[in-house]
């Protein structure tokens, strides 16, 4: 009797160490912008912040897990593929904060028209021109 | 660095108002890495390029960090133990395509070109070289190319325990939607 607990003891562990390791490794999601939102600031302030401080807006801004809620004006919507981008207006003639949305997004963002106000959740990648989001969604 | 690479590619677009100067701020680069036991790929929709129709000259950057994975913990190993993000945070490519006046930019059709130039990694340059197919519709350039690429050679260190379920060899598709600068 006390083999026979102390087996299922065992196996109970390693059940529950497989199904941990499945869902932390073998399909591991992506957190949920919305969720995990740590700083809110608006679209020129983030611009200018990678624009004249990209070291220590990349520290900042792209960490891992952490996302970042941005408003601020459409300054124009491209498509790629099945993906909307948002390129919100940073008040710089040299780039723009760009968006690139959850594809779940897309009929919200068909919605949206250039000079539109807007709040979106996304994770920072960092600088190219624009300041670069991705895995984005529209937010209150 | 990066910033540096945003002002050479204005630069680069702007010293050429009076050529035909093509853009992106949408590219893709796919990867794809097959081995028995694993199959890995990303995707980086956010590539930003620069063509020019007269001279050939081309070149693209993007950020890693903006490398989209389906699975959270293969972007984690890659951002943190691969590609080291944070220390190397783009890819850049400087090149031509040599043969630029195959393509016809003003009429519509589908043409191949080799292009050459020096692909950075992680701060490691090489020389890459390939075929690239352009289509032109309506005004736009879609170019499309297909190269391979050895992390090794880019100082891409896999640890023993995950050497196995990482190809040798690395698919990289390239795709650049091109529109025609004001």
């Amino acid at each position: 009797m006390k083999k026979t607990i102390i087996w299922l003891f065992i196996i109970g562990i390693i059940a529950a160490g497989i199904v941990i390791f499945y869902f932390k490794v073998i399909a591991a999601k992506h957190k949920d912008p919305a969720d995990a939102v740590k700083i809110s600031l608006t679209a020129p302030e983030l611009y200018r912040m990678f624009s004249n401080f990209e070291d220590s807006a990349n520290k900042m801004y792209t960490v891992r897990d952490m996302a970042i809620k941005v408003s601020g004006r459409v300054q124009s919507i491209e498509q790629n593929g099945s993906r909307y981008t948002i390129f919100l207006n940073s008040n710089d003639m040299m780039g723009a904060v760009a968006c690139e949305m959850d594809s779940l997004e897309n009929s919200s963002v068909k919605m949206l028209k250039e000079q539109d106000s807007t709040n979106i959740v996304g994770f920072c990648t960092g600088y190219l021109m624009d300041v670069q989001l991705f895995r984005c969604k529209l937010a209150k | 660095m990066l910033k540096s690479f945003a002002f050479a590619l204005i630069a680069f677009t702007g010293l050429a108002l009076s050529a035909q100067q093509y853009m992106t701020k949408t590219g893709t680069i796919k990867f794809f890495s097959h081995t028995t036991l694993e199959d890995i790929k990303a995707e980086n929709r956010k590539v930003v390029s620069a063509l020019d129709s007269k001279t050939g000259a081309m070149e693209f950057a993007c950020l890693i960090k903006g490398f989209d994975f389906t699975n959270d913990a293969m972007e984690l190993h890659f951002n943190e133990s691969y590609l080291e993000s944070a220390k190397y945070p783009k890819a850049s490519f400087k090149g031509t395509v040599t043969d630029i006046a195959k393509v016809d930019f003003t009429k519509d059709g589908t043409y191949t070109s080799a292009y050459t130039g020096k692909l950075t990694i992680k701060n490691v340059t090489k020389d890459v070289t390939g075929t690239a197919t352009f289509v032109v519709k309506d005004g736009k350039v879609t170019s499309t190319s297909k190269i391979k690429i050895k992390p090794k050679d880019y100082n891409i260190s896999i640890p023993a325990t995950a050497t196995a379920k990482i190809a040798e060899e690395i698919d990289v598709d390239i795709i650049m939607d091109y529109t025609k600068k004001a």
